[in-house]
């Protein structure tokens, strides 16, 4: 086996710096947005008082979810001691906080009040998991990215597998505790459910998995190294099984609820659509379901696809679209179905629409702000590939995977 | 009254007294006027108060709207014209029984839960609950990540959508924090009713009691006591202090 | 765990407060230079604050502090130290001059140090109708003379006390 060379990337020639450039326009926008919904208040926004968390929410724990998931790289390579991995681990790390510092970035910007943001961090409720969240995001920006210092400093490489294994508790902590967010709201009938937090794990699997073959398909593509088929295929393959994995969370997700009589409101509003969940509905079904589950199922698995990126990267992307519906469905049309509050009585009439559905529809701010996290997170990673070197300057078949050879 | 040293410490004494003795109960019916009595402005709230409300939705007329226009202009609280996201602490619903048909009318607030969800979530401490069981968030320290509002069964808090220039003194409200019924802290603390209570006696219903259910003496602790008061979602166990009859 | 809270948050307003004495001890340093702000003086004859004037210059925002967690958090509502009586006092009733202004009472200084503030965000910059105390004694218009006097010096020994810890907080 080859020795593994990680190199920087010049980072000069005018498509990086196009990039650089048009990501920057990004996250100027996410800003301007953020001025603007603070300045006028947040009623220029798709949110309300009955959807108080819209799409930069929806934006934000997707990433935040992904940021675990991306370091699902690094974790198999160093605690499961699985070889091929090992390469592209720091890479891992890399994608992981920059996800994170993106989704972090559009929470923040969409508080009623950002400029409190050191309130945020003097102040703590210690019986909050949101507050117990702040911490778990802190303290993963500072293991990873010790954790990355140890795999790039050869003097000190010899720990980098203990780091390895704090960093993977710690993000299965994080995952859960963001999914508790969630768990946690008793009374909305989508929330009810101790699943909620391993769903999320499960999530962020393939989320964030998703999005790292994508930053390394481009990132191989753009710097024109030479990336071979033994490491993409195996990724490919992790992915499918991810996949599987979240759908059928999913399912059992559903089927429980309709054990439970008290959520069969809810279940009947998201899977056929009453109660005017027509929109949320579709979304669950064709976002989440067809194109964020079969259908990348289908592409990864699908004969005489095998070796072909395109494939791939079009199934990756789709996992990402379908994440994006996914958490809209839990985020959004778990608020819109109307809070229950007087079981065996329907609401003849209330000035707060109490009893009624809420049609969220997103406003262009919100929708910045969110593609401004994205951004963010993309610049962090061209910016950390540029400076460190977090990619191997090659991982051929024969570099990447020592039996390949003898196949 | 008095200007001298002595009578004033008197004074002040008896009113600390009387709070105990009432609290206490050593004497019951006996100080039974002086409770309505301010507390020393000095003197911080205490555990062996809880207020609370008693809504009869039998005598709340549908249509009546006296609870909400008080609380509106008592808080300095201004619509926009948009439902949506106009502040709300106080609203009126009207709810049919499916099977009965029969129709009732009542006010929907904060019920200043004893065990509060909004409290625990809270990621700053912002949302509290004070010593006497009112639940009030400390707009200094809130930071409008309005996860509060995803918590409350009840719907009873309203985010500050926009700019808000129509403020009172006693009641400082401002743009991205969140708000919610104070049970008029501001006029509690001074041995005053909240205003909807206020109105909805002067509008001539009565249907809503304000006081202190943990003093058996409490007009409310002898209706609650006979009539009962029912909490809307008791099965989440939050045991609210503002408790219904006829729901 | 509220009390560690509120050290923290004392310790970081103890911070700023000193970074702001050092430059106000360098802007007021010797003879009162000729661009320091004019505080505008309540105009109803009362000659004392709730406390001597330096010692307000130098940590008014500490009695605030305190006054609002007491009054949010446990309903104490003294008037000495409380932001609405300051305005009251100090801000004439039906003033057009708004937080902002350069003639703002609290502006006047704000703005000079540059130290940005949002009470006046949710806060009234200015009484409420028929709560000003302008033209008359601002202390006899909250209570009665003599209780004034027993609460108002229960209330700064109190008070003066915790900002004391606060500056021992800070200096942890
Ligand atoms: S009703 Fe809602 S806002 Fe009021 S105390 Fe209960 S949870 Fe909090
Ligand atoms: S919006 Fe304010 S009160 Fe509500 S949870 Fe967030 S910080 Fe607490």
């Amino acid at each position: 086996m080859k020795k593994i060379h990680l190199e920087q990337i010049e980072g000069k020639s005018t498509g990086y710096m196009g990039l650089i450039a048009l990501l920057g326009v990004f996250v100027l926008g996410a800003i301007g947005s953020m001025l603007y919904m603070e300045h006028e208040g947040h009623w220029v926004s798709g949110m309300d008082n009955q959807v108080v968390w819209g799409l930069p929410h929806v934006f934000a724990v997707f990433l935040i979810v992904a940021a675990s998931g991306a370091l699902n790289v690094a974790s198999i390579s160093s605690v499961f001691q699985k070889k091929i991995y090992k390469p592209l681990a720091p890479l891992s790390t890399l994608v992981a906080i920059s996800l994170l510092a993106g989704g972090l970035m559009i929470l923040v910007l969409d508080l009623g009040r950002p400029d409190r943001l050191i309130v945020a961090m003097t102040y703590y409720n210690f019986k909050s998991i949101f507050a117990w969240n702040m911490i778990l995001y802190n303290g993963f920006f500072v293991i990873v990215s010790v954790y990355a210092w140890l795999m790039l400093d050869r003097t000190v490489k010899q720990y980098s597998r203990y780091a390895g294994i704090a960093a993977f508790v710690w993000r299965l902590a994080l995952t859960t505790g963001t999914g508790a967010i969630f768990g946690f709201l008793v009374a909305r009938s989508a929330y009810d459910m101790a699943m909620m937090a391993p769903m999320f794990v499960i999530m962020s699997f393939s989320f964030g998995l998703a999005f790292f073959i994508l930053v390394l398909l481009a990132s191989y593509k753009g710097t024109g190294r030479p990336l071979g088929d033994v490491v993409v295929n195996r990724l490919r393959s992790l992915l499918g099984t991810f996949v599987f994995a979240t759908l059928y969370f999913v399912i059992v997700y559903h089927l429980s609820n309709l054990y439970a009589t008290e959520h069969h409101g809810y279940e009947a509003f998201i899977l056929l659509g009453e109660n005017g969940g027509e929109t949320y509905s579709n979304i669950f079904w064709i976002g989440q379901i067809l194109l964020g589950s079969l259908l990348p199922i289908a592409m990864i698995y699908a004969p005489g696809v095998k070796n072909c990126r395109k494939t791939l990267a079009a199934a990756s992307i789709l996992v990402i679209l379908g994440g994006f519906a996914a958490m809209y469905t839990i985020i959004i049309a778990g608020q819109a179905y109307p809070l229950e509050m007087f079981p065996g009585m329907e609401v003849i009439s209330s000035t707060f629409f109490d009893g009624a559905t809420t049609q969220y529809s997103a406003s262009l701010p919100e929708l910045l702000l969110g593609l401004g996290g994205i951004a963010v997170t993309l610049i962090m990673i061209a910016l950390g590939i540029k400076v460190l070197g977090f990619l191997p300057a090659t991982l051929e078949d024969s570099v990447a995977d020592p039996h390949h050879k003898a196949e | 009254m008095s200007n001298s040293d002595v009578n004033i410490s008197r004074r002040s004494f008896v009113e600390k007294s009387a709070t105990a003795a009432a609290a206490l109960t050593i004497a019951p019916g006996m100080f039974l006027h002086t409770v309505a009595e301010a507390k020393p402005a000095d003197q911080a709230v205490s555990s062996a108060v809880r207020w609370g409300m008693l809504i009869d939705t039998a005598k709340c007329a549908s249509g009546c709207t006296a609870c909400v226009s008080a609380c509106n202009t008592e808080n300095g609280i201004a619509s926009h014209d948009r439902p949506r996201t106009d502040q709300q602490w106080i609203r009126k619903v009207t709810l049919r029984d499916k099977q009965t048909k029969h129709e009732i009318s009542l006010p929907m607030l904060c019920q200043h839960c004893e065990k509060p969800p909004c409290v625990d979530v809270c990621p700053t401490g912002a949302s509290f609950k004070r010593d006497d069981g009112i639940v009030l968030v400390d707009r200094h320290i809130c930071i409008g990540c309005r996860y509060c509002m995803m918590a409350c069964p009840y719907k009873a808090r309203s985010f500050a959508h926009e700019t808000v220039d129509n403020t009172v003194d006693h009641q400082p409200r401002g743009k991205g924090t969140v708000e919610s019924c104070t049970m008029c802290v501001h006029r509690v603390d001074e041995g005053g009713t909240p205003a909807c209570v206020e109105a909805c006696s002067e509008a001539e219903h009565g249907a809503m009691i304000f006081g202190d259910i943990k003093n058996p003496d409490s007009e409310i602790s002898k209706q609650l006591l006979k009539h009962g008061g029912k909490q809307i979602r008791a099965d989440l166990g939050l045991n609210t202090g503002v408790r219904y009859r006829g729901i | 765990m509220q009390q560690l809270n509120k050290r923290m948050h004392n310790t970081l307003i103890t911070i700023a407060g000193l970074a702001m004495l050092a430059f106000s001890a360098f802007a007021f340093a010797g003879e009162k230079p000729s661009f320091a702000p004019k505080v505008p003086h309540p105009t109803n004859g009362s000659t004392e604050c709730v406390q001597p004037e330096d010692e307000m210059k130098k940590n008014h925002m500490n009695y605030l502090l305190h006054q609002r967690d007491q009054t949010m958090h446990e309903g104490i509502r003294t008037k000495t130290y409380s932001l609405k009586e300051c305005i009251n006092c100090h801000v004439p009733e039906n003033s057009e001059v708004r937080f902002g202004d350069d003639k703002h009472f609290c502006s006047s200084c704000h703005n000079f140090t540059a130290v940005s503030i949002d009470c006046f965000q949710c806060h009234m910059d200015r009484p409420m109708e028929g709560k000003g105390t302008q033209g008359e004694n601002p202390h006899s218009a909250h209570t009665t003379p003599t209780a004034n006097k027993t609460t108002i010096s229960t209330d700064v020994a109190d008070t003066s006390k915790s900002v004391q810890d606060t500056k021992e907080a800070g200096n942890e």
